[in-house]
């Protein structure tokens, strides 16, 4: 501690490197992290294992539209898909999007009920002239539509039995249409479209399919069970396209990725140059109080003792720098957040793991001086000066 | 209690240095005994071999062949951890240059032998304390050693010395570097430390030394000159 202390100058420029290494680990975990909330923040409403089959328009005179019978295929198509849901948009109805839906519709996207029912499969059977809909959906004379009231869609009528807990809306447009305001959405039983010409039930035309899977972490295989089931051995084939929107998300985060590898880099190179800075003037420090040594392990001192003492100096050294370090760290976090528009967070842990890792390279970079010290012959080192 | 009244049991000691091309034979059979409340003076020409002889007494090293009895242990074939237990716990050493730690205050580098021995803090200062008193430097304790004269660190060195209740009191040269009137006083310390029973070795040139030992011992070219000297 007094020779820490003693040298101030010395100790704080050898120091340097362990504090900008830690600041950066600091940073870089903060982006990381930060990204990461970003994305759990913008998946909130659906959730990070949600994986999204889409119709496309038919490129290829081989290609189908995708259809409802799809995704009754699917539902026994792997034991990873534990919830799906088909829904077909069919449009706006003045400012309301009207959904064509089935019964799991309402979990897999996690909507609550506010009021009566959700749609049952009585209702997909018997064709059941009947919607679901959200807070803000007004009749034709302006004012809110409650329970029972009757809807129009095109040339029909749909009775209200349920009604949607209001959601908050949300400003992200990253993922377009996938994420809708359900507050202004009108959901009919998907076998009872506003349509005159009556098909078969698999050949109803859908526009989406979303699934949940039991992990974020099951959903490349699930792409590739859904690929298999949906796509291949049929003639025609749907044009489709399967997103992730995990994985768009963590696409649209390549800048951060390649900061935070940059800092990483920055931040190993810091350490270790630190950790050299710090072996150095522990070296130096070694030499210097040769006597100093010499005099302990004649009064009694072991060589433990000797080597705890310049290893406890060395960690202490390298705490200081730390504490430094994870200063500088903070408001370098704060200043990328307020400049360069990115979410961070600092966590607890990360802070924590910064502390320790400069910990752990005074314990290093002390250790061969330590051991150096501990060595020495008590009567030669008494000696010298 | 140990019944022995024999502190220091040496027989054939030997210590060659191996450093160099060729082995030097510092010390060659040399074989003494020192009783409890001795006080014995080591005399003989600088490279005879004295400060050799005083270090393997000490445990700061140990012999190349021979045997060297503590108080009935054998420190001769002692690992380095037993010997610096044997250093804390049963030697105290004063040096001709003090070696004292600049930057621990007299109590700290009096106190230091004992919290080597794992003694806490508090019980160490008040017995750092008490010694520091036995050598009349009670009112001295937060000063750094530089701001000592050589008596006064002197004194400190033999506080450090005396704190562990050691079972034998080492000193090389230790008015070497005082000048004569200093030196004095501390001798009639180390006299008074005799009077009290403790067992002393000292290694010096000087004649007053000598002279207040109960035994005085000449080394010649590593060994034992087998007659006594009379000053």
């Amino acid at each position: 501690m007094q020779s820490v202390l003693a040298n101030r100058v010395r100790s704080g420029l050898s120091g340097l490197g362990i504090v900008f290494g830690v600041a950066a680990v600091v940073a870089m975990l903060a982006v990381v992290e930060g990204a990461r909330n970003d994305v759990l923040e913008r998946l909130s409403r659906l959730g990070t294992n949600v994986l999204f089959v889409l119709g496309k328009d038919n490129e290829l005179s081989t290609q189908r539209q995708l259809q409802y019978g799809d995704a009754l295929r699917l539902t026994h198509a792997s034991k990873l898909i534990t919830a799906l849901a088909p829904a077909v948009i069919i449009g706006s109805r003045k400012s309301e999007t009207v959904i064509g839906i089935t019964p799991s519709y309402v979990q897999v996207r996690q909507l609550t009920m506010q009021s009566g029912r959700g749609l049952t499969d009585v209702d997909i059977q018997t064709r059941a002239r009947v919607c679901v809909i959200g807070r803000e959906v007004l009749g034709d004379d302006g004012n809110q539509v409650g329970l029972g009231d009757v809807v129009q869609v095109e040339n029909h009528i749909y009775k209200v039995v349920g009604i949607i807990a209001s959601e908050k809306s949300t400003k992200d447009q990253s993922l377009g249409s996938l994420i809708r305001n359900h507050n202004t959405t009108i959901l009919i039983p998907i076998t009872a479209l506003p349509m005159d010409a009556v098909v078969v039930d698999e050949a109803i035309g859908i526009t989406e399919i979303t699934i949940r899977a039991p992990k974020a972490e099951d959903l490349i295989a699930m792409s590739r069970v859904v690929n298999r089931a949906v796509l291949h051995g049929q003639t025609p084939e749907p044009s489709v396209e399967i997103v992730i929107p995990l994985q768009l998300l963590r696409e649209e985060q390549h800048a951060q990725r390649v900061f935070a590898a940059v800092v990483g880099c920055v931040a190993f190179i810091g350490v270790l140059v630190g950790g050299i800075g710090v072996m150095n003037i522990m070296l130096a420090n070694v030499a210097e109080r040769c006597k100093e040594i010499g005099i302990r392990r004649a009064i009694g001192a072991t060589k433990k003792q000797i080597a705890m003492l310049f290893l406890a100096e060395s960690i202490l050294l390298t705490l200081f720098g730390g504490v430094g370090g994870l200063m500088l760290g903070v408001c370098a976090s704060f200043g990328i957040a307020h400049f360069g528009g990115w979410s961070v967070a600092i966590s607890v842990w990360s802070l924590l793991l910064a502390f320790c890792m400069a910990g752990l390279v005074g314990l290093v970079a002390g250790w061969y001086p330590a051991k150096k010290a501990a060595a020495l012959d008590p009567v030669e080192a008494m000696r010298r000066d | 209690m140990n019944e022995n009244p024999t502190v220091v049991t040496v027989r054939n000691l030997r210590k060659v240095y191996c450093e160099t091309e060729t082995p030097v034979v510092a010390l060659d059979k040399v074989s003494l005994t020192v009783g409890r409340g001795e006080f014995i003076a080591i005399v003989g020409a600088s490279g005879s071999g004295k400060s050799t002889l005083l270090h393997l007494l000490g445990a700061l090293d140990t012999p190349t062949s021979g045997v060297y009895e503590l108080r009935g242990k054998n420190v001769a074939t002692m690992s380095d951890e037993e010997l610096s237990i044997v250093r804390r716990t049963e030697i105290g050493f004063v040096f001709q240059i003090f070696n004292l730690i600049g930057q621990l205050s007299v109590l700290d580098n009096v106190s230091l032998p004992l919290k080597y021995n794992g003694i806490s803090d508090h019980e160490a200062a008040i017995r750092a304390k008490e010694s520091l008193s036995r050598v009349g430097l009670s009112n001295r304790t937060t000063h750094l050693p530089s701001q000592l004269s050589g008596g006064e660190k002197q004194r400190v060195a033999i506080a450090r010395a005396l704190v562990i209740g050691p079972s034998l009191l080492l000193a090389d040269e230790p008015t070497g570097n005082l000048d004569s009137k200093t030196g004095c006083a501390i001798l009639e310390l180390f006299e008074a430390l005799h009077q009290e029973g403790h067992t002393i070795v000292v290694v010096t040139h000087d004649k007053s030394v000598a002279k207040r030992a109960d035994r005085v011992i000449t080394i010649h070219d590593g060994n034992i000159v087998p007659m006594r000297v009379e000053l």
